[in-house]
């Protein structure tokens, strides 16, 4: 630094703004007060400066509200509570209206395979409600090969019962073998991505009709999954990539207003169409369900369709996962 | 540690990760809210010039940082306040020109309360004030009155985007401005006074 205090560089205007607004670091305020016990010149500027920052604090002051109402804080945090409140709520009936696909899958292996004529009825007569329960299974586990019995009716639902899930791949039986009938319980989780758009109402893809129930019932042999002792408000009925029985959406309105469908269908085409409905992710438990003899009556008298694929029974709805179990016990 | 900062308000169970009710400690937000409160409705006012308006704004502004839970919150608010001043002057404009649909008269000011002589020397003041303000470029408006807001250079510098160096400068630039506007109307003022006398 020179001695010579005029020949010191004077301090630039902005500067000197910034020493009063206290902006500079401690180093740069000794280098600028040093400098100023020893020039005058920038000592005037520094007043000037000083008295103009002093005029627009004053009048920045005059430019404010006559009097301010500050509501106490309790207010913006009511605010604050009432919003996250609106916005779970929406989160919830977003996850809750947009179909919580309770995939309640099961499947099973479609008993139109299974035995040509007589037997399956035989079976089921013979114990409808004794097959033994398979373990339960994740949605997630390979696909394990359909157990399957000689195309000789067996007395008894002696063979192992079949579980199906949703999206999972299918091994059709040979010609030789065919998977047996009564599907039988499981509890497993299907995970499904999904949800109808609005409160409950399924969304639609590819060709649905929409049929009398007794016409769906004649379409889909006289089975028609749906929740008993719910109002029906619609069935409508798809033909099935594969042929053979088609799938159907028996949509019902709950007391409370709510629609729950009932889909049933050839698996993947029941996987697809679940993923379809737009919406949150939701899982339930596959079900207990014993539609295997139910199955088997329907089919009843068929030809047999050697290899058919597995087919889910799918429950979704604006209703919680909890109350879609349920309904899916009462799935007649 | 990562606890949720709804618990921050009972430390003792944060500590523990569950609440211990113990002397529920004032949120920072409260605390901000108390502090800077009064800060940013006059930071709001000098851009939307309605208190009301200027109020409810403020008050909008920590509802989103009790949401937001923002870092620096002092920088933070003043932030979400020029955003939400500048789309107030957007809705302003747009009301505006649906008027100008409407109907050709001009817009009357609606004067709430009875006007005393301490308000109309208030109002006059203001009136300058807030010409002198229009008179300024956008950016050394914004630095002036955020500067006036309390915040420091370094903060003014992240809002403007302008370099910690140049927050000087501009409001060297700003304030000598805004000076000599308001000197300017006060003497035209004068004159058309003596003119009419």
């Amino acid at each position: 630094m020179p001695l010579n205090p005029d020949a010191l560089r004077h301090i630039p205007e902005e500067e000197l703004h910034a020493y009063l607004d206290q902006a500079l670091s401690r180093s740069q305020c000794v280098e600028i007060e040093h400098h100023l016990s020893e020039c005058t010149a920038c000592r005037v500027e520094r007043d000037g400066i000083a008295a103009l920052r002093d005029r627009t604090t004053a009048l920045l002051v005059a430019a404010a509200p006559r009097r301010m109402r500050p509501r106490p804080f309790t207010e913006v945090s009511a605010t604050h509570l009432e919003r996250q409140h609106r916005r779970s709520t929406r989160i919830r009936t977003a996850a809750w209206a947009a179909s919580i696909v309770a995939a309640l899958g099961l499947g099973w292996a479609m008993s139109r395979a299974t035995a040509p004529v007589v037997p399956a009825p035989e079976r089921q007569a013979a114990g409808p409600a004794t097959p033994a329960p398979t373990p339960p299974r994740m949605a997630s586990a390979p696909p394990r090969r359909t157990t399957t019995a000689q195309s000789t009716p067996e007395p008894k639902p002696a063979s192992p019962p079949t579980l199906h899930l949703a999206g999972l791949p299918v091994t059709p039986g040979s010609d030789s073998s065919r998977p047996t009938a009564p599907a039988r319980p499981a509890t497993s989780e299907l995970a499904s991505m999904g949800g109808a758009g609005t409160a409950g109402e399924p969304v639609l893809d590819g060709m649905w009709r929409t049929v009398s129930w007794d016409n769906a019932q004649s379409e889909a042999d006289n089975w028609l999954p749906r929740v008993e002792g719910v109002p029906v408000v619609q069935v409508k009925v798809r033909r099935s990539q594969q042929g053979g029985r088609p799938l159907t959406l028996v949509t019902q309105q709950l007391a409370s207003g709510e629609m729950i469908s009932t889909v049933e269908g050839p698996s993947p085409e029941v996987a697809v169409f679940l993923s379809r409905q737009r919406g949150q992710s939701a899982s339930a438990e596959l079900q207990d369900m014993q539609v295997g003899s139910r199955q088997a009556d329907s089919t009843a008298g068929r030809p047999a369709s050697p290899g058919a694929p597995p087919r889910t029974l799918a429950i979704f709805g604006s209703a919680p996962s909890d109350s879609l179990k349920a309904f899916m016990l009462r799935v007649k | 540690m990562a606890f949720p900062r709804e618990l921050a308000i009972f430390p003792n169970g944060l500590q523990a990760g569950f609440p211990i009710p113990g002397p529920p400690v004032r949120d920072e937000i409260e605390t901000l809210y108390m502090t800077t409160y009064s800060a940013v409705v006059r930071f709001l006012y000098r851009k939307v010039w309605d208190a009301d308006r200027a109020e409810d704004l403020a008050q909008e502004v920590f509802v989103r940082a009790m949401r937001h839970r923002p870092e620096k919150p002092r920088a933070w608010v003043f932030a979400v306040a020029a955003n939400l001043a500048r789309d107030e002057a957007r809705a302003a404009i747009r009301r505006r020109k649906h008027l100008t649909l409407l109907s050709t008269e001009p817009t009357q000011r609606h004067q709430v309360e009875p006007v005393g002589e301490e308000n109309v020397d208030h109002d006059e003041k203001m009136e300058k004030v807030r010409s002198a303000l229009a008179q300024l470029t956008q950016r050394d408006r914004d630095v002036l009155l955020l500067w006036d807001a309390g915040l420091s250079y370094p903060e003014i510098a992240e809002q403007s985007g302008l370099a910690v160096g140049a927050v000087g400068t501009t409001l060297a630039r700003a304030r000598k401005r805004l000076i000599e506007a308001h000197d300017r109307s006060e003497l035209e003022q004068k004159r058309n006074h003596a003119a009419q006398s």
